[in-house]
């Protein structure tokens, strides 16, 4: 190991050196000992090094052959060193086209698998064109579904604000044009027609009874029929002492009457279902007028794409016909009314769901999913319900793939494993291509199966799923199927042969870290230090591993204390600290992923 | 007329409220009732009247009555007319009294079984001539046989507030609609007062049949301004009408909106027996018909 060698001088390194190699198991053996705390003697037996590029008779990296003085001098590389094969098959799954060239890449963690497979989708993605957006509108059925429509790269999130202030202005709008004194006249004047219309018949019939001595009269219950005489009722000692003849004509006729009254009180059906055509077809009129010219501007600026003005008419229609929700809830609510009024629950219908869209610069999407859940994946949708008004969505929630169509979507294999269900739909969806809604468990709020019917979404996505042997094994043994449509491996080696061109490229990596992570440059020595522990840890004489993610702690740390003794260059007892102070603290350093 | 109390510089005056005549009262006839109190420091006197008459034909074995959304003849007994009777009386008295409270306007209820106008005219004739009757069923295009009963019949009173079926407002302007120079003083105090508890200014209209008479008319109306206190005068309107179509001067108050107005009972907005129709469709606040 860095720190006891360090410790060990030059002369007792060299006869070491001279001893023959150890066997492999040896090596692994020393390679998984505990470390040795820091005042261990020196005379502690060393683990013989293999000899290779850039080595010292001793074993150990030469500082002077590597042909730097310190790493500013070097061409910074963040590529993996030897991984041309795994490499070769990220190029041909990320760049191929054609469905179903999914992509497994195997290797041990800290291999820098994820940084390599991201840059090289990324070489790619960034070469393809956007995907389109796609967004959820409501359907305005009674099913309470929701269209999916496609709209152009980037304008999803532009059409969502813009539908959302067409609501919110007519909120404003609305509520005005329904107080103000036109409609109200001509609202009022439409209820009175249909009363006057009752009471015109109401009032000839009450002329023609007054010719037969019979008057209309009204009671605090509703209309009675009398017998008069000289605009006075009958009393019933008169109305009895005239012959029975003409009491049986006066009962006929005010039977008859009576027959007319109810007549007419009848043909309110039809004269309400008229009144509320007229009122219908002028809330219809004011609305309309506020409606078309919320949505105009949108109509137009979307009229080549498909789907969207037959969306923006079933809207209006939707809007026209239940302006009164503006009305009323204008009514419930301070002066303030229409900031934001839109956004209230009643008008969630209206609400767009963006879920994909893309920034003007981007590609194809590469998004990483570290939490495969289905709900992560798929989406989710929020339910709500409240007095305001009945189970709604609130909130449709794009998942990864959502995100990723049109592009790449890397999950951890793993992870994905962890849930068969999710498996299964992700399977289905691949196959299918089409992301479909059916979660297996209900949305948040949902009340039985009120899972609302979203339609499904083309989905074009390649997956990248990280993983080891093991991942691959259970991947089989789990869902053949899915294993299956895994037609790309990329499998990524954890060590490789040290050569002068491994051993170069190394040198050029820690280049890369040191310059992505800011750090100070880092001297020859150093650089050696760190070669020789990649040497060591690959377990196998001539190999170095590739466990990169462990040089970003080593050299963060190492320039840690440079800088804590205001160096300007990281030396090879900086290196050499932070190894030690790394195995003080339980082994080797974190295994972060180089991404 | 209240105009004359107004004019007098009388401080009081009643306001008879009356109901019964159906079940249905204007909520602003009501509203009407607590102006005039406000603005004259009147009380208000809901009477409630049982109509003698339809106990009378209660009497008989073959009285019905049908409710107005037609649902069918049902027997009329006297206790069930009684009852409703009663029901109906409170209930109106109790949004009377409600209203009232809300004004500060005293209010006093009473019922009476009686013949209706026999019963608003002795109403009248027991406090003297300073009497507004209001008419608490909304106007009905047809009623114009009625009204004119209600002014030849009932003659203690100064005049009548209607409220017609498009009625909506009772705040804002007053527009006093004068057709006689004679009524110029009085119609223009009234609604000087009337003014205060609506909240808004007095918009008078002047008509006449000819020009030099209308000019003649505006000069006096101005000048009548000038020496009063009683308010500010907002605007004039000259109509000049060569017949009696009420159309021009329903337009006028269609135009202005008012939440009250005054006109003269029998000049050219509303002629003895001449169609209602013309006013009830552009009325929309309540108006104060003067004799």
């Amino acid at each position: 190991m860095f720190f006891k060698r360090s410790k060990v001088d030059k002369s007792k390194a060299a006869e070491t050196a001279a001893e023959p190699a150890s066997s492999p198991s040896e090596i692994a053996e020393v390679a998984q000992a505990p470390a040795a705390p820091p005042h261990a003697p020196t005379e502690h037996v060393e683990p013989s090094l293999p000899r290779g590029a850039h080595m010292t008779s001793s074993g150990a990296t030469d500082p002077a052959s590597l042909g730097f003085k310190t790493t500013a001098d070097l061409e910074p590389a963040h590529g993996p060193v030897g991984q041309d094969k795994a490499m070769e098959a990220l190029a041909f799954g990320a760049g191929i086209r054609g469905p179903g060239y999914h992509m497994l890449v195997i290797g041990r963690e800290g291999t820098g698998r994820r940084t390599a497979a991201r840059a090289k989708l990324q070489e790619v993605a960034e070469k393809a064109e956007r995907p389109a957006d796609w967004i959820y509108v409501s359907s305005f059925d009674p099913t309470g579904g929701f269209r999916a429509l496609k709209l152009p790269a980037g304008t999803a999130k532009p059409f969502a604000e813009k539908v959302a202030l067409a609501i919110d202005q007519l909120a404003d709008a609305l509520p005005a044009a329904f107080a103000a004194d036109d409609y109200d006249l001509k609202r009022r004047t439409i209820e009175e027609e249909f009363r006057f219309s009752r009471e015109d018949a109401l009032e000839a019939l009450r002329r023609e009874a007054e010719g037969q001595n019979i008057a209309l009269i009204r009671t605090p219950a509703g209309i009675a029929v009398a017998p008069v005489l000289e605009g006075k009722v009958v009393k019933t000692d008169v109305f009895n002492s005239v012959p029975e003849a003409l009491r049986r004509e006066v009962e006929t006729k005010i039977a008859a009457l009576e027959a007319e009254i109810e007549a007419i009180l009848a043909e309110r059906p039809d004269a309400e279902k008229e009144r509320r055509a007229r009122l219908v077809a002028l809330n219809e009129q004011v609305a309309g007028r506020h409606v078309r010219a919320a949505l105009d501007d949108i109509k137009a600026e979307f009229a080549e794409v498909a789907g969207v003005e037959s969306y923006l008419k079933a809207a209006a229609r939707d809007l026209v016909r239940n302006a009164s929700l503006f009305v009323s809830v204008a009514g419930t609510q301070t002066s303030n009314v229409a900031r934001g009024a839109g956004s209230h629950p009643r008008f969630a219908r209206y609400a767009v769901h963006v879920m994909a869209t893309t920034s003007a610069a981007a590609g194809a999407p590469i998004v990483q999913e570290p939490n495969p859940t289905y709900a992560n994946l798929f989406g989710r949708v929020e339910l709500g319900a409240g007095a305001e008004a009945p189970s709604h969505v609130v909130r449709i929630k794009p998942g990864a793939l959502h995100r990723a169509n049109g592009g790449y979507l890397l999950v951890d294999g793993n992870a994905l494993l962890e849930s068969p269900e999710t498996v299964e739909a992700l399977r289905r969806a691949l196959d299918a291509e089409e992301i479909r809604f059916d979660p297996p468990v209900s949305p948040i709020g949902a009340v039985g199966d009120e899972v609302p019917d979203l339609e499904p979404i083309p989905l074009n996505v390649r997956l990248v799923a990280f993983g080891s042997a093991e991942t691959q094994r259970r991947l089989a043994a789990s869902n053949g199927s899915l294993r299956r449509i895994f037609k790309v491996e990329a499998v990524f080696e954890h060590a490789v042969e040290r050569t002068k061109e491994t051993v170069e490229t190394f040198a050029r990596i820690i280049a890369g870290v040191i310059d992505k992570q800011g750090l100070r440059p880092m001297d020859a020595a150093g650089v050696a230090l760190l070669i020789d522990e990649a040497a060591h840890r690959a377990g196998a004489k001539g190999k170095l591993s590739l466990l990169i993610s462990d040089l970003i702690d080593v050299c963060r740390e190492a320039d840690h204390w440079a800088n804590s003794e205001k160096r300007d260059v990281v030396s090879a007892a900086d290196v050499e600290r932070a190894l030690h102070q790394s195995k003080a603290r339980g082994g080797r350093p974190g295994l972060a992923e180089a991404s | 007329m209240i105009a004359h109390v107004a004019a007098a510089g009388e401080r009081r005056g009643r306001v008879v409220l009356w109901l019964g005549g159906s079940a249905e009262a204007s909520r602003f006839a009501i509203e009407a009732a607590m102006l005039l109190g406000q603005a004259f420091q009147a009380e208000v006197e809901s009477l409630y009247v049982e109509d003698k008459q339809l106990f009378d034909l209660a009497d008989f074995p073959f009285a019905r009555v049908i409710g107005s959304t037609g649902e069918g003849w049902r027997p009329l007994p006297q206790a069930t007319l009684e009852r409703e009777m009663r029901f109906a009386a409170a209930a109106l008295h109790r949004q009377v009294a409600e209203a009232g409270v809300v004004a500060s306007v005293p209010c006093h209820a009473r019922v009476v079984r009686d013949e209706p106008l026999r019963a608003v005219s002795r109403a009248c004739a027991e406090n003297g001539p300073w009497n507004v009757v209001i008419v608490g069923e909304p106007l009905k295009p047809g009623d114009e046989a009625r009204l004119a009963e209600l002014f030849e019949r009932v003659r203690d009173t100064t005049g009548a507030v209607i409220a017609g079926p498009l009625a909506r407002r009772t705040r804002g302007s007053v527009v006093a609609v004068v057709e006689e120079f004679e009524r110029l003083g009085p119609m223009l105090k009234s609604a000087q007062r009337l003014a205060t508890v609506t909240g808004g200014d007095v918009k008078l209209t002047l008509v006449g049949n000819r020009r030099d008479e209308l000019a003649w008319m505006e000069g006096e109306a101005r000048l009548l301004c000038a020496d009063g206190d009683d308010g500010e005068l907002a605007g004039f309107d000259s109509v000049l009408a060569a017949n009696d179509d009420p159309a021009p001067l329903a337009a006028v108050l269609q135009r202005h909106k008012p939440g009250f107005a005054l006109a003269q009972y029998g000049g050219r907005l509303i002629a003895p027996g001449a169609s209602l129709r013309p006013l009830t469709a552009a009325l929309e606040c309540p108006l104060l018909l003067v004799r």
